[in-house]
């Protein structure tokens, strides 16, 4: 949770500030990244850009009170931007799989894996502040107190988003067991 | 209840446990790097400029004797080429690349019977040798000869004199046709005038 801190007497980032930016962040922004994207390949693209803007927008760093935050926004609101150019369909299937365990099989493995991709496809029916404030909540480094940051929105707001968000996706869940 | 909790609970940890593939801290250093080079090359492009700018502002006088020169250097090389080309008959270089290469024996025949004087004839006499010509088999036109045989000015309408000259010479009178020469008229003219003399001043107390 230590926040990178840069000098307000050095008016540009050195390589070495780069470097270690890089090595605090790279993993979190990833998560963020698929969070919303949920393919590798996507979210990395996303992580890399992120960083490329901070190069090209180095001075702004100096005016940045939580830079953790204020990267972790960068990836978020890329990571949505990106969403629009991909099908999210498709990625939702290839990442369902890649949660059934292996050692299961195949009719099982395909059930769980039909059961994940319903659990996605419903986090994405689920109201867009909902939505986001139940990903963010995935991130285990990301406390309420910083979604709610992220999110610009109050704590206890964030909060109440998330109970709202759980409850109403495992009421869609319940009937969608109950119809079958 | 419990079916929809553990899956939920299960794609939040697959969400959670999410990681990028080894060396990815490494490619967007790299990238971080390249986008950094290619920046500072661009950033620098405006100081290259300000600097020139700033160093020929120190030579400007120099530098416009030097434009100005080049400049009428220039004038005088396209004003030689232009009076250079309207001397030179259009057919040569324009139409006619190989016009300066030795032409074939027949062609130069064929120039040569152009460049003849001709007897004249009326022209309710002459031939329409040019309507023959054209769909002659023997001489097949070539675009490059046409242009050739056209390039020569049409001949200006005859003046009077030349048309009496003509009208003389066709008539084949000798009389005629010696008085054209200025010095037998002018003899000839001598004669008779002392002829007449002769005869006003003959003595008449005879008769």
């Amino acid at each position: 949770m230590a926040s990178f801190s840069i000098e307000a007497e050095r008016p540009e980032i050195s390589p070495a500030d780069l470097a270690s930016l890089v090595e605090s962040y790279s993993a979190l922004l990833f998560r963020v990244a698929h969070s919303v994207l949920r393919s590798r390949a996507e979210a990395e693209d996303v992580v890399q850009e992120v960083f490329l803007r901070v190069l090209h927008h180095r001075s702004s760093l100096l005016h940045v009170r939580n830079t953790r935050v204020w990267l972790v926004r960068i990836a978020w609101n890329l990571a949505l931007d990106h969403k629009k150019r991909i099908r999210p369909d498709q990625m939702d299937e290839i990442f369902a799989q890649s949660l059934v365990a292996r050692s299961l099989p195949a009719d099982e493995a395909l059930e769980q894996a039909q059961r994940m991709n319903s659990v996605l496809r419903e986090m994405e029916r689920l109201p867009k502040a909902e939505r986001h404030v139940l990903l963010l909540s995935a991130i285990e480094e990301l406390g309420t107190a910083e979604i709610a940051d992220i999110l610009e929105r109050s704590e206890s707001a964030a909060r109440a988003l998330l109970f709202r968000a759980r409850t109403r996706l495992r009421e869609r869940l319940e009937s969608q067991g109950g119809k079958r | 209840m419990k079916n929809s909790e553990e899956a939920i609970e299960k794609v939040m940890a697959g969400l959670r446990d999410s990681e990028a593939s080894p060396g990815l801290d490494l490619r967007i250093l790299a990238a971080a790097k390249h986008s950094a080079s290619a920046q500072s090359a661009t950033s620098r492009l405006p100081e290259k400029a300000l600097w020139l700018l700033t160093h020929s502002s120190q030579q400007k006088a120099w530098r416009a004797a030097v434009a100005t020169a080049a400049v009428g250097l220039i004038a005088a090389v396209l004003a030689i080429t232009a009076i250079h080309q309207h001397r030179k008959p259009s057919t040569q270089s324009k139409f006619h690349p190989d016009a300066t290469a030795v032409p074939s024996p027949a062609h130069a025949r064929e120039e040569a019977e152009l460049l003849q004087p001709r007897p004249i004839t009326p022209a309710s006499a002459r031939p329409s040798g040019r309507a023959t010509r054209l769909v002659s088999p023997i001489f097949p036109i070539r675009p490059h000869e046409t242009r050739n045989l056209n390039h020569p000015a049409p001949e200006a309408p005859l003046s009077q004199q030349e048309k009496l000259l003509q009208r003389i010479a066709q008539s084949g009178d000798p009389h005629a046709l010696t008085m054209l020469n200025p010095e037998i008229r002018a003899r000839q003219d001598a004669e008779d005038e002392a002829e007449f003399r002769k005869f006003v001043e003959q003595p008449t107390t005879g008769n």
